[in-house]
């Protein structure tokens, strides 16, 4: 899958890149030393840990960023600065990073958390050339970094030492690093550096070991041709053929290093004076595209092989050949100039070169047709200004695609807004209707009042005021049968009437008593009820009220950010417009200085060619003359 | 009082439903940004999807952000999606980076078949089991066979629908659009 | 043979080793920026650009504020994430969750996902709104655990939903059991 390879090759080659100062960030280390499951405290930062680990940086620090404005994961407050920190890194943002890690360091954080502060400090400083301001960070390194941290650092301290030109200190360093993956990269950038600046012997003992490692992979085996590649130039300035030819011999025939191992050959053999073998490796080199500086020289060579054959004839056959090679090479690049000077041609590069950062895969070029574009991507891919702006002007293609899509969720927002306050509107008459319809206040006052009668009813054990009409009617009715007794005079018909009189008042009166602690429950019941009602009805009405008051508000206030961020993506928008066509500009410029130069390397190579033409018709017109 | 309460429940849910609608709707243009009534045409993101390989591994689409990606959406009976299957199987493989991941994406919702017939063209890329033809319908396919060309961002650059395609005429477009 | 193609050799072989190092050494060494000018145009360009990557992460992070402020207002608002807790490797495949009896995610994990999930991270499975009051959640996993063996487990959950954002995690964990993975639910805020 893409990605994991991806990674792997910048982890391998990252050494590579890594020393040339090409950032490729690695803010996933810093997630190899995150507390194990179960440690997550709070979920949202989990979450921002979920996106983190799929490499989706991007996705991750916006989260993060969010988690952190919103006081969401307060748990976890030093590591997410950390890891934001990392982040912003990862995605080229030294500033920003660097700003980060300075002021976590500012407060009191505990020592892991500050160890690996000054690592991503120390890193930024390197890249950016502040090599002892970068040491000096690494210094503040108490305790080993946690899992595969460790060994960047070791990476990075010898790095930082070589560009220090404390090249002994830096061999030290390694002895420590010899298990690490990089350390082959790092002793093949010590040798060089070494040889480069006079400690010759010390320099090619690493290149050696390098030169003769086993090798597994692609990455490794170009490293070793690399390693044979520099250790044979490196004897071949010390005149020492044998050992070269050695060397030079164990770069393999069919990579990207070839060519110039062929022309070291060469060198190699007239050096133990045997030019008739120079000439194998030469010719078989001459057959190469011109394009490749190996190939220009040996046009050179071969017709010097050949003066030193004493075949004048030939040489000046060839160098005369090398003088037509030249200028028509020359030509093409006046072509490829032209073309960049016209524009456009950008894009093409940038379509054709691949995601990874990977160098050395640009020899396969010599199996890709002569298109104009790709003679000169051949030579630009090597510099290190080109790699940089070619990556920031493929972040800007990203960028413009991501503010597309912002540009369009914002419109989707502003559609919502817009249906938000719609919706509100078409409430807002219904919502007064239905408010004034509801006259609430009668409702408690009426609900008060039969809650007090109901209550003083209950106090006073008022019996009769629970009961029905239909009672109270008997009620009435008996009273005018007593009335009427009352005025009756005494006697047995009296007597059996007040009887039954008094029989019914007391069946009445019991009725009543049971009656009315049922009805006065039922009624104190019903009166809760509706009470509870009310109440929730009055809620109600506040709360549509309150949603009256505030929907508008927080409407507007929606309204009032969609259209803050609309103007903020329209400012954005034409920046990335001008600073990509700054930085077109600006690769144009490194490419047509890149083809200049060639142009004056061809050209002195046919002065040089012209020079020793001379000196043959020089020399044999002195020979005939003698 | 009852009525009362009766109506403005009602209005409650009735403002509830028309929010959620909307939440939805606009939550699909912001899983879709390009909003489009027919499958997603040229230029537009091609919409996440995760299924079930027949080998048992869930994939998920913007999981191969970073590398060019055919889509193939197919079914048994469909004789010219065997025919670009075959076709696919054998991509001409362009120098270095350049070659091309294919999905195929099976409409079936006939598991065991589908895997019989990926195993008897010797396919040697996955084939996504779409049993409930989610992704199907994410996509809006009608016809078959459907081939969709994807760049490394995830974006729709080319879309073969109701006919096949063959692996030069692949390679010529990932070629063209320099992809 | 004439000393002048001597002298021309010797200078030509210096600059071709001089010039394999130098490119063979360079492109591993190469200090950035050589001449004093184009390392300061590229030094303001890569300012910009960063000064510009930085004005994008804060515009995303204002438009995820503002999306889920409008579609998921706190007090509607419940999460239910994800997390994994078991000692051993668990392949998760799948979770189906189900709010108020209406499936609400159907989420399949890839390798990757769920690399992401052993190494710690907790996935936001679903968003969504709620009103006040009693809901219930029932989610199922299906994965396969050591010796290839397959696990289908459930779990459901009854919860009242208050006035401020509902958290719910959902955590497949086999302390309980030994290497049985199984539901843990807990409630936050």
């Amino acid at each position: 899958m893409s990605r994991s390879r991806h990674r792997r090759w910048s982890l391998i080659c990252v050494a590579g890149v890594l020393a040339s100062g090409v950032g490729t960030g690695h803010a996933e280390d810093a997630a190899r030393d995150l507390p194990p499951p179960g440690k997550v405290r709070d979920l949202d930062y989990g979450d921002v840990l979920f996106h983190f680990f799929q490499d989706d940086y991007f996705d991750a620090l916006v989260r993060l960023e969010v988690s952190r404005d919103l006081n969401r994961i307060e748990h976890h407050s030093a590591e997410a600065e950390l890891l934001s920190g990392g982040l912003y890194l990862s995605l080229g943002l030294h500033a920003e990073a660097s700003r980060i890690f300075n002021r976590l360091l500012a407060g009191p954080v505990p020592q892991s958390v500050s160890d690996r502060a000054h690592f991503y400090l120390a890193r930024i400083g390197y890249q950016r050339g502040y090599h002892a301001e970068a040491w000096r960070s690494l210094e503040r390194i108490r305790a080993p970094l946690p899992g595969a941290l460790e060994s960047e650092r070791r990476l990075l301290a010898s790095n930082v030492l070589m560009a220090q030109g404390r090249f002994s200190e830096a061999v030290g360093a390694l002895q420590h690093a010899s298990d690490d993956d990089w350390a082959p990269y790092a002793r093949f950038n010590l040798g060089v550096a070494m040889v480069r600046s006079g400690a010759a012997e010390e320099g090619k003992r690493l290149l050696e070991s390098v030169g003769t490692m086993a090798a597994e992979s692609d990455e490794e085996r170009s490293l070793r041709d690399r390693a044979n590649l520099a250790l044979g130039f490196a004897h071949l300035q010390e005149r020492a053929g044998e050992p070269a030819v050695a060397a030079l011999s164990r770069v393999r025939l069919d990579g990207p290093f070839t060519n110039r191992a062929l022309l070291g050959l060469g060198w190699a053999e007239t050096d133990v004076q045997r030019p008739e073998r120079a000439l194998v490796p030469w010719l078989e080199l001459r057959e190469g595209r011109l394009l490749d500086s190996a190939v220009q020289e040996s046009f050179l060579a071969v017709p010097y092989a050949y003066a030193q054959l004493a075949s004048n004839g030939q040489a000046a056959q060839q160098y005369r050949l090398a003088v037509q090679a030249y200028a028509l090479e020359s030509t093409r690049i006046d072509e490829s100039i032209a073309a960049i000077r016209e524009g456009g041609f950008l894009d093409a590069i940038l379509d054709a070169a691949p995601r990874d950062e990977t160098v050395g895969w640009f020899w396969q070029l010599q199996n890709v047709p002569d298109a104009p574009h790709t003679r000169y991507l051949y030579h630009l891919l090597a510099s290190h200004e080109f790699q940089e702006g070619l990556k920031n002007y493929r972040d800007l293609r990203i960028m413009q695609r991501n503010l597309e899509r912002s540009r369009e969720s914002l419109e989707a927002f502003d559609h919502m807004v817009e249906a938000r306050e719609m919706a509100t509107a078409a409430r807002a008459p219904r919502k007064a209707e239905v408010l004034a319809s509801t006259d609430l206040d009668s409702l408690l006052q009426r609900q008060d009042a039969l809650t007090e009668r109901v209550a003083a009813i209950a106090a006073n054990r008022d019996v009769a005021a629970m009961a029905t009409d239909a009672e109270r009617k008997q009620w009435a009715a008996l009273e005018r049968i007593e009335h009427v007794l009352a005025g009756l005079p005494p006697g047995p018909q009296r007597e059996a009437l007040a009887e039954r009189a008094r029989l019914l008042r007391g069946t009445q009166l019991w009725h009543f008593d049971a009656e009315y602690k049922l009805r006065l429950r039922r009624a104190e019941q019903s009166l809760r009820e509706t009470g509870a009602s009310l109440a929730e009805a009055r809620e109600r009405v506040a709360l549509v009220e309150q949603a009256g008051e505030s929907a508008p508000r927080d409407t507007a206030g929606f309204a009032q950010r969609v259209d803050d961020l609309a103007r903020r993506v329209d400012a954005i928008g034409p920046r990335i417009d001008t600073t990509a066509a700054a930085q077109q500009q600006m690769l144009a410029n490194v490419a047509v200085q890149e083809l200049e130069a060639q142009k004056r390397r061809l050209a002195s190579y046919a002065m040089q060619a012209q020079f020793a033409l001379a000196s043959l018709y020089d020399g044999a017109t002195a020979g005939a003359g003698q | 009082m009852q009525r009362m309460d009766r109506f403005a429940r009602a209005r409650r849910r009735a403002l509830f439903e028309t929010l959620a609608l909307l939440a939805a709707a606009v939550a699909g243009l912001l899983v879709f940004p390009i909003v489009s009534d027919a499958r997603p045409a040229p230029g537009s993101a091609a919409p996440d999807f995760a299924l079930k390989a027949t080998d048992g591994r869930n994939l998920r689409l913007s999981e191969y952000r970073g590398d060019v990606v055919v889509l193939a959406f197919w079914a048994s009976w469909c004789g010219p999606c065997r025919d670009t299957l075959a076709q696919l199987n054998s991509l001409p493989s362009a120098a270095g980076d350049a070659t091309p991941v294919v999905l195929g994406v099976n409409l079936e919702g006939d598991d065991a078949r589908a895997a019989a017939v990926a195993q008897s063209l010797g396919l040697d890329f996955p084939t996504l089991l779409d049993a409930r033809q989610s992704v199907g319908r994410l996509y809006d396919v009608d016809r078959l066979p459907l081939t969709l060309l994807l760049d490394r961002d995830g974006v729709v650059r080319g879309a073969w629908s109701q006919q096949g395609i063959s692996g030069e005429e692949i390679a010529r477009q990932i070629e063209e659009l320099n992809l | 043979m004439s000393s002048s193609i001597r002298r021309l050799a010797a200078r030509l072989r210096w600059q071709v080793c001089a010039g394999a190092l130098v490119v063979c050494g360079g492109l591993l060494l190469g200090a950035p920026g050589h001449a004093a000018d184009p390392a300061q145009d590229l030094r303001s360009v890569d300012q910009d650009v960063q000064a510009l990557k930085k004005q994008l992460v804060d515009l995303n992070r204002d438009l995820f504020r503002l999306e889920e402020e409008l579609l998921y207002p706190a007090s509607t608002q419940v999460a239910v994430f994800l997390s994994l807790d078991v000692g051993t490797f668990f392949a998760l495949d799948s979770v189906t969750l189900k709010v108020d009896d209406k499936e609400v995610a159907n989420y399949l994990y890839t390798d990757r996902e769920v690399q992401a999930l052993h190494r710690g991270g907790v996935q936001k499975l679903f968003l969504g709104n709620l009103k006040a009051g009693e809901h219930e959640i029932v989610a199922f996993f299906t994965g396969k655990g050591p010796h290839e063996r397959d696990y289908r487990r459930g779990t459901t959950l009854k919860f009242d939903k208050a006035v401020g954002a509902k958290y719910l995690e959902l955590r497949i964990s086999d302390r309980q059991a030994a290497l049985q993975p199984e539901f843990v639910v807990r409630q936050w805020e």
